[in-house]
């Protein structure tokens, strides 16, 4: 059986500067992977060129076993989501209007959508609890029940795959536990989901396989208890990391944060 | 509304209902939509009996009942009285019409297009090349529908030269395109100067001046099917891919993501501004405002949505221009230009319509 999404030996780079080279990921259905690094090392590059934004220098990317590049626009809509991180809103939409968004890769260019096209985006608000927004305007809504109006968008689409930019970056505490248990729910539902973000911790918290970025390929790939050694980590973000385990009542939990110092060269505060 | 998530607690949830954030899209109340659609009804019948030559209502009924309907009336009126009615004053009114709807539907295309309040339909060039086109055949003694071709001509040239300018990598992103425009309007802009300063002072240079402050009143009966037809078709066009407005508007990248082809979709909405506005600069030179205020207006009245947003631009636009035309032919015995009543008038209400909406869309 060929991969969901599978990354052959691909290189990337913005004129002379590279981004990374030669990097390998296979990705299977239903799957939850978490890109990690820091920044500036290519992660979202990587998504863009997942998604056919980018194209890559040398290599190839596969969708069920097709090239990206060879998918129109509406065909990839329809078998992948992207929820994007930078985002303006213009105009004041109703959240409703910006999940029904989500069907248009279903509709000829002529058409609105249709009753049918409502209520199911309707329906994917109400199973998302986010049914209340509906008829707010989208611009006037908290950053983090935006993200949920995104996601439900994305949903609206149909796809098997979805991309996360960063999804939980710029909202505060809960909203990104509300993020993150929407995205673990979607993926027990079968979704093969593909993310980035900043956060070492939402790696664990989701039991993705995480592959860990460099600043020219991948250091590592695997599952997060694997891949996010306190030695990895240490060495991929350029400071020291101390990986700690807790219990909680049924499970283990882990988690990592970073251990302040001085620099020792001496040219600190 | 902006409130910190702790003061957000402390409001209770029917305090929430009722705060301007909830819309509610299906509804739009009977009294205003039948009010909407009837207007330009109204003002097209009132610019039938208004002008120099008074004709009573139940004249001009008359009239129209004879002509169009075929209803055998006794004729109680002067002919000249008919001609004015059926040959001046319906066409103009029915141009006027057009006009206000092409020039605003276009503006509400592009301001969503590019979402940016400031859009003009001329942002493009349209304008400037037409203006330059126009004035090229005023100066080469041409007749008046040289007049009207070279600036139709000239008007898609100047927004091809855009278009193409504004091509990089194959794509042509919303930036580009605003840049290349004020790159192409200022070319145009210029060589309209050269041709002014080398105009002949006696006839030929106010012949332009007068022409680029746009007006309606060259356009006759026999004018109608050729001046409609683009505008016909581009409303059309611009009217059946009206939701994918709304798509666009999010951005380019993502419109893309939700699977639309950005670029065959920039390309209709130009093709169908452009022959919209170029035909109407064509004809009744350049008249401003019209395309900026109308679609601000709309949004307040109607919502963001440009399903519902591109029918109510068109129909109000229309009802406006008629209103101003009639306004250009009774408030002074010379007739004021259009092109000068549109900006005295859209400019303050513009200002007042961007206080009221504190800058942002209504």
């Amino acid at each position: 059986m060929t991969a969901k999404v599978s990354i052959c030996s691909a290189s990337f780079s913005y004129g002379n500067k590279e981004v990374w080279r030669d990097i390998n990921l296979n990705i299977e259905k239903g799957e939850t992977i978490c890109l990690l690094g820091p920044n500036g090392c290519g992660k979202t590059t990587l998504l863009n060129c997942i998604h056919g934004d980018a194209t890559l220098n040398s290599g190839k990317i596969y969708i069920d076993g097709r090239d990206v590049n060879s998918m129109g626009v509406t065909e990839l809509a329809q078998s992948m989501g992207y929820v994007f991180q930078e985002h303006s809103a213009p105009f004041p939409y109703s959240s409703l209007e910006v999940v029904r968004m989500g069907r248009a890769p279903h509709l000829g260019l002529f058409q609105v959508p249709s009753r049918q096209d409502t209520e199911m985006a309707r329906s994917i608000m109400e199973e998302m609890g986010i049914g209340h927004l509906a008829h707010k305007r989208y611009t006037n809504i908290s950053g983090g029940e935006r993200q949920l109006v995104l996601i439900a968008r994305t949903l609206c689409q149909g796809p098997e795959i979805i991309l996360f930019d960063e999804p939980t970056s710029h909202l505060d505490f809960k909203n990104q536990a509300l993020v993150l248990q929407t995205i673990s729910r979607l993926s027990s539902k079968g979704l093969t989901i593909i993310m980035t973000s900043h956060f070492p911790n939402h790696a664990w918290l989701l039991s993705s396989r995480v592959a860990l970025m460099g600043y020219n390929g991948f250091v590592d790939i695997g599952p997060a208890e694997k891949v996010m050694t306190e030695q990895n980590l240490s060495e991929t973000y350029g400071l020291k990391v101390k990986v700690y385990q807790g219990m909680a009542e049924h499970n283990n939990i882990n988690f990592c944060i970073p251990e302040f110092s001085l620099p020792t060269d001496g040219s600190g505060i | 509304m902006r409130t910190t998530s702790s003061e957000a607690e402390t409001i209770p949830i029917e305090k929430y209902n009722n705060l301007e954030t909830e819309i509610d899209e299906e509804k739009v109340s009977w009294k205003k939509a039948a009010l909407l659609i009837s207007l330009p009804f109204v003002f097209f019948f009132i610019s039938l009996f208004l002008g120099r030559l008074l004709i009573d209502p139940l004249t001009v009924i008359k009239i129209l009942a004879q002509n169009l309907l075929f209803i055998p009336i006794e004729q109680t009126w002067t002919d000249t009285a008919e001609t004015v009615v059926m040959r001046i004053r319906m066409p103009r009114a029915i141009m006027a019409g057009a006009v206000g709807a092409g020039l605003s539907i276009s503006g509400a295309a592009f301001q969503g297009m590019f979402h940016n309040p400031l859009v003009s339909p001329f942002i493009l060039g349209v304008s400037s090349g037409a203006g330059f086109g126009a004035a090229l055949a005023i100066v080469l003694d041409g007749s008046l529908v040289m007049v009207q071709i070279c600036a139709f001509f000239f008007g898609i040239v100047a927004v091809t030269i855009t278009y193409f300018t504004s091509r990089i990598y194959k794509t042509t992103p919303i930036l580009m395109l605003v840049l290349s425009g004020m790159v192409v309007s200022a070319l145009f802009q210029s060589l309209l100067s050269l041709l002014k300063y080398l105009a002949d002072t006696e006839d030929k240079l106010p012949a332009i001046l007068f022409w680029l402050m746009g007006s309606i009143s060259n356009v006759g009966l026999e004018d109608l099917p050729v001046a409609l037809l683009p505008i016909v078709a581009g409303s059309l066009g611009l009217l059946l891919i009206r939701w994918r407005f709304n798509i666009l508007s999010m951005g380019e990248m993502e419109a893309r993501a939700l699977g639309i082809n950005t670029e065959l979709l920039k390309g209709i909405i130009i093709v169908c501004t452009t022959i919209i506005s170029s035909s109407i600069v064509a004809f009744c030179g350049i008249i401003g405002w019209v395309g900026l205020v109308i679609p601000h207006l709309c949004r307040m009245m109607v919502g963001p949505d440009h399903r519902v947003l591109m029918p109510t631009t068109l129909w109000v636009g229309a009802a406006y221009l008629i209103l101003i035309d009639n306004l250009s032919r009774i408030i002074s015995p010379a007739e004021v230009p259009l092109g000068i009543l549109t900006a005295l008038v859209g400019a303050p209400f513009f200002a007042y319509l961007l206080r009221k909406t504190k800058g942002g869309w209504g």
